[in-house]
């Protein structure tokens, strides 16, 4: 038997201190699966959820964007998708910007001083330079408007590829 | 070692469980599932690698605890001081880990996210331990708290911090506001509108951010946009966990200098000797020298 209150309180406090201690970080593989499977379920009730979506409306919201996501960029003119999943915002003055949906949120990247086109039909394949962003594709009304908008960005330092 | 953090899971998943539901009625764009798995994954993979290095970190506090003058009992006092301090403590490590591009390099993973709901909250770094953020405690056990106290008092800072990254609460009450870190508040800090960039610091109580002059109250004028400033446009969880650090990398191959070395590892995220690429401070001042806070 302890003897003094204070001992009593001191037994008391080192029982605490052990149960907080315990046995160091080890990790229990149990968790570990549980917290894997909650990650996975918790992404499929987002997806039957349907949750997402996300577009950029048309060319003037492609230009406010692109003023918002690159500081100090201002808007020229703008040309939205038509799938509204991403946009070609050219400057007042220096390289175009553009704009792709990411999630559900627009992602946004100045173009280099170089870089290279694909026209396809009515679509124009913008190669950004940044591999893990990607290239950017444009789907427009035809296969003309394709043609006027890859001469734009011939003139803003796109190289198409033959 | 207890770990509150452990036994929040179910907590965590049902709330978001309860938030996506809510996404669902109100504005489905609130969740991505693509960005929802990538959030979680790297939350998944920050478990990981905080279990790996548990040990490591725990010895070291014990190490630098025996040095303590005086060591401080399990009393609510002492619990309630710690708290606090570490409150203290975690306001000056997420300060430099925006400020300081190596600290930065480890906590973007968490702003990597361009959405902002509880699975954003879940994002979290994977190299922490690399990048030694575990020294901004130390002077906890200097003082003289166990580390076990300090580890919990930790734990249960962290598990506040999760339900303040949503958009379905507006505003807590006045007073609430006022002292405690809030959902309104923390938006600020995710938010890359020029007037909110590096504000906001605080995990659980604000009023480190009065008191040192990083507090700014959200406006329903300026909205929040989250993310980064250079938003990643990928979903690769390798790249958002190591991005930055591949970013130092190859900015001190090229530099030529140990001016620019240092530069570069310590300097503010984006800085350059250049100058030819953006901070949060040379953003602010663009967009103020366009008159962006007049109103």
């Amino acid at each position: 038997m302890a003897g003094s209150a204070a001992e009593r309180r001191d037994m008391r406090r080192a029982r605490r201190h052990r149960r907080l201690v315990g046995a160091g970080g080890a990790m229990n593989p149990w968790v570990l699966l549980g917290s894997l499977a909650g990650v996975l379920g918790l992404a499929a009730v987002a997806r039957l959820l349907g949750l997402g979506g996300g577009r950029i409306a048309d060319a003037a919201e492609a230009c406010r964007l692109a003023e918002a996501h690159v500081s100090g960029f201002v808007a020229g003119q703008g040309i939205a998708s038509l799938d509204g999943q991403a946009a070609l915002v050219l400057a007042a003055a220096g390289p175009p910007v553009v704009l792709k949906v990411h999630g559900a949120q627009p992602a946004a990247r100045k173009l280099p001083e170089h870089f290279r086109i694909n026209i396809v039909n009515n679509t124009i394949i913008i190669e950004t330079g940044d591999r893990p962003f990607g290239a950017v594709i444009l789907t427009l009304a035809d296969a003309a408007a394709a043609r006027d908008t890859a001469d734009i960005l011939v003139s803003s330092g796109g190289t198409p590829c033959v | 070692m207890f770990d509150p953090i452990t036994h929040a899971v179910p907590f965590f998943i049902a709330l978001v469980l309860a938030e996506m539901l809510v996404a669902r009625l109100r504005d489905r764009r609130r969740y991505c599932p693509r960005d929802t798995l990538t959030s979680l994954m790297l939350g998944f993979g920050s478990t990981v690698a905080g279990a790996l290095s548990a040990g490591a970190v725990f010895w070291l506090a014990m190490q630098v605890w025996q040095l303590a003058p005086v060591h401080i009992p399990y009393t609510w006092w002492a619990w309630a001081l710690c708290f606090v301090l570490d409150d203290l403590a975690y306001y000056a490590f997420h300060r430099s880990a925006h400020r300081v591009r190596w600290f930065w390099a480890s906590h973007v993973i968490h702003h990597s996210s361009q959405h902002y709901n509880l699975s954003t909250a879940l994002r979290q770094t994977w190299t922490g331990f690399f990048s030694a953020a575990f020294v901004f405690r130390l002077p906890l056990f200097l003082l003289g708290f166990p580390p076990a106290m300090v580890f919990v008092c930790g734990g249960i800072n962290l598990i506040y911090q999760f339900w303040i990254h949503t958009e379905v609460i507006d505003r807590m009450p006045r007073w609430f506001e006022a002292v405690m870190n809030t959902p309104s508040h923390h938006r600020v800090h995710h938010a890359t509108n020029p007037r909110y960039l590096d504000r906001n610091y605080a995990g659980v109580f604000i009023v480190w951010d009065k008191l040192f002059g990083s507090f700014v109250a959200e406006r329903p004028d300026d909205r929040p946009r989250y993310g980064i400033v250079r938003n990643l446009g990928s979903f690769n969880i390798l790249w958002a966990a190591f991005h930055e650090w591949v970013g130092i990398a190859r900015d001190i191959v090229s530099a030529r200098g140990w001016r620019s070395h240092l530069g570069y590892l310590f300097g503010p995220p984006g800085w350059t000797p250049d100058g030819s690429r953006d901070t949060s401070d040379s953003i602010r001042a663009r967009w103020l020298a366009q008159g962006g806070g007049v109103s």
